[in-house]
């Protein structure tokens, strides 16, 4: 069964081009432009792994990430946050909440490719 | 820290220049017998005699009284106070290196407001680079150009198959991004190149503080001049003048129209020749206004004369900042004309609400022209003076030679100028003794000095002047207070840093000087 991706960022560009890479990866990939409906999307579409942005307008990645955590349906999502934020208490604000992984702007879509890959048990071969 | 008594100084400028005590005694009309008693400091003088003396000496007032000496000495000892804990030099070791190397202490000097500049800089930009929003939105802008530039580059390079409607969509992004990116470069240069302007103007005040202080903060051409223009100091008058004289208008408009770069009452737009003045100011701001706007035009020459060459104004922002006081002070004088001032003032005992209803003046104009009436046979009390915003940092000062008055920073927190701020509109008036056992009378009140309209916080500032406490008794302000040096008085210091007073409650820090002990 084909596993599906969500993306949550505000930069069409960046949604765009991670769109493409994860697609030819085999996932099914939908985005939301804003943290809240980054959140409905989860609940309506639960999907098998979330690529979060933490600079989203109307709910921050932050934010998104503590109400998915708080969640009993969504706490064990997998998620990757994108951040243009890279200093260390970013990344340890986020582990605190319950973040899977981290990467800081730019990236190399095959690191992208290979945390989604992590994150959904797909790196054992 | 007590300077050199006065009379050795004169003794010793006296035989420098190689006159004979009793020429100098003829040159000021005086005995020889009172020329030797001030040499030896059985006398003190002060006003006219002094200016007389300084004139026949050569030497300025500062220098004469050893008010310069003070200054530098007060500094040195703040910068014992900051040295390194254990590398603390004793504060009273200053005046031995003054005395025997002053090209030393006063290379020390610089080198220590160059350091407290650069620190000021280091913390104004490391809180711009943390707290600026245009600087944050840009970096993030940038990092997000950069991270679609190069996950599509990374597309366009590892994909040989790519549709070729899909490759235009990514060429596309890519020049999207590009431009999007050198706009974004363009912004952050700006911010850079804008906070290098703050930075340079963090030297303008200070070095305007040594200049007015070093005159005084008088200037007799000045006054001159203003006396010149006699000018009717009504706003329709000075109106009329503008217009007639230099083809300026004037106009009002609501104070949320005032054009958003500059956050005073009054702007000026030079192609049209329009002097704007936010609706809602006092009368007494209007007035001041104009009469800047005046003293701009016409005395532009005049002020230029007075600050070229001054020694203290090394920076272009030192020589603009001081061009502005100077400017203002001729307002100061067109509105508040001396010679009508300095008896007006002397007949109402220096009465701030008094005058405020004769001149049409603000408490702060009053208090700025208190301090500049200096004129040699007329002078007025030596005040200093001094503003405290609401955060209780001094944003104002003309200091006193005797009046320990901190440079950066705050003062003690028993000054009467922190006690105005609790209570708006209430005289505050105290004696105030210091740990050498030098008095003063300290007077300050709190003034909101300018309307502001709905959603803007209206500033807020305490004013304070402070004289000599053998002066006190021609203030109005004293009248029911014990001046005798038995009387009841505050015990104040400069700064927790340099003050020796032990069990004070207000301590805020520990002291250099119990440090040192």
């Amino acid at each position: 069964m084909t596993q599906r991706v969500l993306i949550a960022e505000d930069e069409r560009n960046i949604v765009e081009s991670l769109r493409f890479v994860l697609s030819r990866e085999g996932y099914e990939v939908s985005h939301a432009l804003d943290g809240a409906e980054a959140l409905a999307l989860v609940r309506r579409e639960t999907p098998d792994a979330l690529v979060l942005d933490l600079m989203l307008p109307k709910l921050s990645g932050y934010d998104v990430l503590k109400e998915l955590r708080a969640d009993e349906m969504t706490r064990a999502l997998p998620i990757l946050m994108l951040t243009a934020k890279g200093q260390s208490h970013d990344r340890q604000a986020a582990e605190d909440l319950g973040v899977d992984a981290f990467m800081t702007k730019p990236f190399a879509n095959s690191d992208v490719v290979a945390q989604v890959a992590r994150l959904l048990g797909n790196d054992a071969g | 820290m007590p300077a050199l008594p006065i009379g050795h100084r004169i003794r010793a400028r006296r035989k420098e220049i190689g006159v004979t005590q009793t020429a100098l005694a003829k040159t000021l009309g005086i005995s020889v017998s009172y020329v030797n008693l001030i040499e030896h400091d059985k006398r003190s003088i002060g006003g006219a005699l002094l200016n007389r003396l300084g004139e026949a000496l050569g030497l300025e007032q500062g220098a004469l009284d050893g008010a310069q000496e003070r200054r530098v000495l007060d500094e040195l000892a703040e910068i014992a106070a900051g040295a390194a804990h254990g590398a603390q030099p004793q504060p009273e070791s200053a005046r031995d290196l003054l005395a025997r190397h002053e090209p030393w202490a006063r290379a020390l000097l610089g080198l220590h407001r160059g350091a407290a500049r650069d620190q000021r800089m280091i913390a104004a930009l490391s809180d711009r680079l943390n707290q600026d929003p245009v600087l944050n939105a840009s970096v993030n802008d940038m990092l997000s150009s950069a991270t679609a530039i190069r996950s599509v580059a990374d597309i366009l390079a590892e994909t040989p198959d790519l549709e070729s409607g899909q490759r235009a969509r990514f060429d596309a992004i890519v020049q999207e991004e590009a431009t999007r990116l050198s706009d974004v470069t363009r912004t952050l240069a700006k911010v850079f190149q804008e906070s290098q302007a703050d930075v340079r103007g963090l030297t303008g005040p200070e070095e305007v503080d040594d200049y007015l202080y070093r005159r005084s903060n008088h200037f007799p051409q000045l006054e001159e001049f203003a006396e010149r223009l006699a000018l009717d100091p009504y706003p329709s008058a000075m109106i009329a003048h503008l217009e007639a004289r230099h083809g300026v208008t004037m106009r009002r408009c609501a104070l949320t129209d005032m054009p958003s770069d500059t956050t005073r009452a009054s702007a000026y737009d030079a192609a049209t020749k329009t002097l704007t003045l936010a609706e809602g100011i006092a009368p007494a701001t209007v007035r001041f206004e104009l009469a800047r706007k005046i003293a701009v035009i016409e005395a532009e020459d005049a002020i230029a004369a007075e600050i070229k060459d001054a020694p203290e104004l090394a920076s272009e922002a030192g020589q603009v900042t001081a061009t502005r006081a100077l400017a203002a002070y001729v307002a100061g004088a067109i509105t508040m004309p001396y010679a009508p001032f300095h008896e007006a003032a002397e007949e109402a005992r220096y009465d701030i609400d008094a005058l405020a209803i004769r001149y049409d003046a603000s408490a702060e104009q009053l208090c700025h022209r208190f301090t500049t009436l200096k004129r040699a046979g007329a002078e007025g009390v030596p005040f200093a003076m001094l503003r405290a915003n609401a955060a209780g940092y001094l944003t104002k000062r003309f200091p006193l030679p005797r009046l320990p008055m901190p440079r950066h920073g705050g003062a003690c927190p028993l000054w009467a100028v922190y006690s105005a701020m609790q209570t708006p509109d209430l005289r505050v008036a105290r004696i105030a003794e210091f740990p050498n056992g030098e008095r003063f009378f300290m007077l300050a009140r709190a003034t909101r000095p300018q309307a502001t309209a709905y959603g803007q916080t209206r500033p807020s500032f305490a004013l304070m002047l402070a004289c000599e406490i053998v002066h006190a008794d021609r203030l109005v302000y004293s009248d029911g207070l014990d001046l005798s040096a038995s009387g009841m008085a505050d015990a104040v210091g400069s700064t927790c840093l340099l003050c020796p007073r032990t069990g004070c409650a207000h301590r805020q820090e520990a002291s250099i000087r119990m440090r040192a002990t």
